[in-house]
């Protein structure tokens, strides 16, 4: 409903509840008003502003935001991972259907792949013997080293 | 028919106790007097939509209200199944209760 007339009908002598707060409501709760929830909060919100004061009232109402917040996200994972199964499911078809165009793109993936990972794999290998290679042409001076200091050496 | 769950019959009855002014806010008003607990929102939409898809309640809107901000109520009200329905409840439990030995708790410990 237009928001100016929501305005208009609303009753002056309390406050509106939180406006982020309903705007918040107003997002999560998608069901196209089906069960008028934001009419539903804002009464009670009304009673408990009678009751307890206005800090209590705008308090109860956040808290209906966060406790809506659980659901909510269930809610949109759950439909949002069926979107996605949908996905998986319709890319699957294509690939059967151009069977050999995927069979091809499929391997020109994994080569690509391949090589890259050979050849950081070799590159770091080489890396780590050209370490090892200049440890060891200094290998008499790391033993005497170990000897000036023996406890420390065992400790190592 | 199908049995249904405790709250689902607690709605139900509330819905025909509260008549005319059957939404959200006086039935779990109603239901938390009653059973002395926190009933929340979600415990009361849940059982009213499980009963209307079931065929034993049928809603509309109302007017806004302004109290409501300028929004409208969902009204519940019982159908000819939901009536029936209700019946068989309080026949089930009358019977069950008249063919069990009586149940008396003064004077016992807890």
């Amino acid at each position: 409903m237009n928001r100016n007339f929501r305005r208009m009908i609303r009753d002056v002598k309390v406050p509106d509840p939180p406006r982020a707060a309903e705007k918040l409501l107003e997002i999560m709760h998608t069901d196209g008003d089906r069960f008028t929830h934001l009419g539903d909060f804002e009464e009670v919100y009304r009673v408990v502003f009678e009751e307890n004061g206005p800090k209590a009232s705008r308090l109860w109402y956040w808290a209906q935001v966060f406790r809506s917040l659980p659901g909510f996200l269930m809610n949109r994972m759950y439909w949002n991972l069926s979107m996605f199964r949908n996905y998986v499911v319709i890319a699957l078809r294509n690939m059967i259907k151009n069977r050999w165009f995927s069979l091809i793109d499929i391997f020109g993936l994994f080569s690509g792949l391949a090589v890259i990972i050979a050849c950081l794999g070799l590159l770091s290998l080489a890396s780590f013997s050209a370490l090892i290679i200049a440890f060891l042409t200094v290998g008499s001076q790391t033993l005497r080293a170990a000897l000036a200091n023996p406890v420390d050496a065992l400790r190592c | 028919m199908k049995l249904l769950s405790r709250s689902e019959e607690m709605v139900l009855l509330a819905v025909w106790k509260l008549q005319e002014e059957a939404y959200c806010v006086p039935i779990r008003k109603e239901l938390m007097v009653v059973t002395g607990k926190k009933w929340s929102f979600g415990s009361i939409y849940d059982p009213l939509e499980r009963l209307e898809r079931k065929g034993l309640l049928s809603s509309f809107l109302t007017d806004p209200v302004s109290v409501r901000g300028g929004r409208s109520k969902r009204i519940y009200r019982l159908t000819h199944r939901g009536k029936q329905a209700l019946l068989e409840m309080r026949q089930i439990q009358q019977t069950m209760w008249a063919t069990a030995p009586s149940l008396e708790m003064e004077g016992e410990k807890t």
